[in-house]
């Protein structure tokens, strides 16, 4: 459950006005997996604070600045937003759709199809989830892998033992020494020696795993899944899947 | 030791049953992970130590992006986990020109803090990530336990990002820090875990009884025991690599032999070609 703002005219078709919310209203404003396009909010605070500027950021009258969100006992908050009582909007609490999980590439929503797809996902794929369920894969002792196990083993059965990153070559503005900007590239083959902790091998979801509302997205099916180094996958972090970053991982050759 | 209702279930704390169940974990994570696996669902993949049973931290990092840490000094626990794109900038309201890069950065996960507390929240923030751009320690939530109290944002977000992580430290059960697919997962995956524990209930107790023996100071594993843990002679560098991590851990092999440093690091960046 999120906090709903009315946005001001439609756009969920009109993408110039869909670009002004996400550039006044940041992360809190997305693309749902059904096409809509709305704000929802995990503080109520925050929703107020963007509600009173939905008049002069889609471009019509500006709000009445003057008026403070009252709750209506029930969860949801009213704000006034002109001299007459009322003119007002509602902000309702309420389910919030999941995000999409796909990326423009070119302007084509595109869905993540990385170099797992070939491994057959378990039963309990769904968005939000880690890759710590069972695999189903036998671990050769009774047991079983875990899926991030599973894709490890995959990965390193490809590269003669060794584990090789899935975004090798991968170029992103990272801190130099100095403090200043550099540019850093995922090495080929993790860890490394030269710097363990940040070149550990983590099991990545491209998609990510919790959206910015921290709301469930990314699921753990494989085709979601990289291993990258632990310094790339902080610099990703719960972002938007940069679309290189997606292309990439679809152009991919399938493992195995 | 404290008992507390929360979403997730009826927690209890307990210091001295967190410090042990942090040793055994970290044991438990040696063997339950590549490339010496002995046990399905571990509940930790990569583990980090620093300090000892009276005075330190325990990390358990979870290799896709989220870890746990708890630290502990006589006084008491503080406990902190992190989850992608929740660390205190985003989700703490710790404002960029306050970042320190020290333990004031998760101040914020732990209000109320009891002053007595601090050197154990120094042992945990050091085991954190640091922020790409602003170099803030990574943590979004957490818990402090001192005597009969215990507070933090686990109980006033309980649901936030990182609680399911730290609550596991509240449902131990016989000892052991249990997987989080125990609890948050669906109920085959779950019957899976539980399957697999008690299919290794032998290597469990052994591990229990590793563990209880190195409570009462340092100790050195009896050649059975070696056998036990390697049924097969393991790969060399791995064999030194647990050496090292159970040496760290006060766990040492017959006669405590010299165990060598891992080379040093000659200062190349992995991620700078030049």
């Amino acid at each position: 459950m999120r906090y709903h703002i009315p946005l001001d005219g439609n756009p969920s078709f009109d993408v110039a006005l869909r670009n002004k919310y996400i550039a006044a209203f940041g992360s809190a404003c997305y693309v749902s997996e059904f096409g809509t396009f709305d704000c929802f909010y995990q503080k109520s605070r925050d929703a107020c604070d963007d509600a009173v500027k939905i008049g002069e950021v889609s471009g019509n009258a500006p709000y009445d600045k003057g008026y403070m969100c009252q709750p209506d006992g029930v969860g949801n908050y009213t704000l006034q937003v002109g001299g007459d009582v009322a003119n007002k909007i509602v902000i309702n609490y309420q389910a919030a759709p999941r995000q999409t999980p796909l990326t423009e590439i070119n302007g084509v929503p595109t869905e993540v199809n990385g170099p797992y797809r070939n491994l057959t996902d378990p039963a309990d794929v769904g968005p939000g989830n880690d890759f710590y369920r069972n695999s189903g894969i036998a671990d050769g002792d009774g047991g079983f892998l875990r899926q991030r196990e599973w894709i490890l083993q995959v990965n390193s059965n490809a590269h003669d033992g060794g584990v090789r990153s899935d975004l090798a070559g991968f170029t992103w503005t990272c801190k130099g020494k100095d403090g200043g900007d550099t540019t850093c590239i995922e090495p080929d083959f993790l860890p490394d020696p030269e710097d363990p902790g940040a070149t550990k091998p983590n099991v990545h979801h491209v998609v990510p795993m919790t959206d910015k509302r921290c709301c469930a997205w990314g699921t753990n099916s494989y085709k979601n899944a990289a291993v990258i180094s632990s310094k790339l996958n902080g610099y990703f972090t719960n972002n938007n899947p940069p679309s290189e970053e997606v292309e990439q991982l679809n152009n991919a050759k399938a493992t195995p | 030791m404290i008992e507390r209702k929360h979403r997730y279930g009826n927690l209890v704390f307990d210091r001295d049953a967190i410090v042990r169940a942090a040793l055994r974990t970290y044991f438990e994570a040696i063997f339950g992970n590549f490339p010496l696996k002995r046990l399905s669902f571990p509940a930790c993949a990569v583990p980090g130590w620093t300090g000892d049973l009276q005075r330190g931290a325990f990390c358990n990092d979870d290799q896709c992006g989220a870890y746990n840490v708890v630290g502990w000094t006589e006084a008491g626990v503080v406990g902190l986990a992190y989850e992608l794109g929740f660390g205190p900038l985003d989700h703490l309201d710790l404002p960029v020109e306050a970042v320190t890069g020290g333990p004031d950065d998760v101040r914020g996960a732990l209000p109320g803090l009891p002053a007595e507390l601090t050197p154990a929240l120094v042992h945990a923030a050091g085991m954190l990530e640091v922020g790409q751009n602003h170099g803030e320690k990574l943590a979004g939530v957490g818990f402090w336990l001192h005597g009969d109290h215990v507070a933090g944002t686990l109980f006033d977000d309980p649901i936030g990002p990182g609680a399911r992580q730290l609550v596991m430290w509240g449902l131990l059960q016989g000892g052991r820090l249990l997987p989080l697919s125990a609890y948050f997962s669906n109920p085959q995956n779950r019957a899976d875990v539980a399957e697999c524990a008690r299919r290794d209930a032998a290597f469990h107790a052994f591990i229990d009884t590793v563990v209880n023996r190195r409570l009462g100071g340092p100790t050195e594993l009896t050649t059975d025991e070696i056998a036990t843990l390697f049924p097969t002679p393991p790969d060399p560098e791995a064999l030194l690599g647990a050496q090292r991590m159970l040496q760290k851990v006060g766990i040492t092999w017959p006669g405590s032999p010299e165990i060598p440093e891992p080379p040093k690091p000659t200062g190349r960046n992995p991620f700078l070609r030049s």
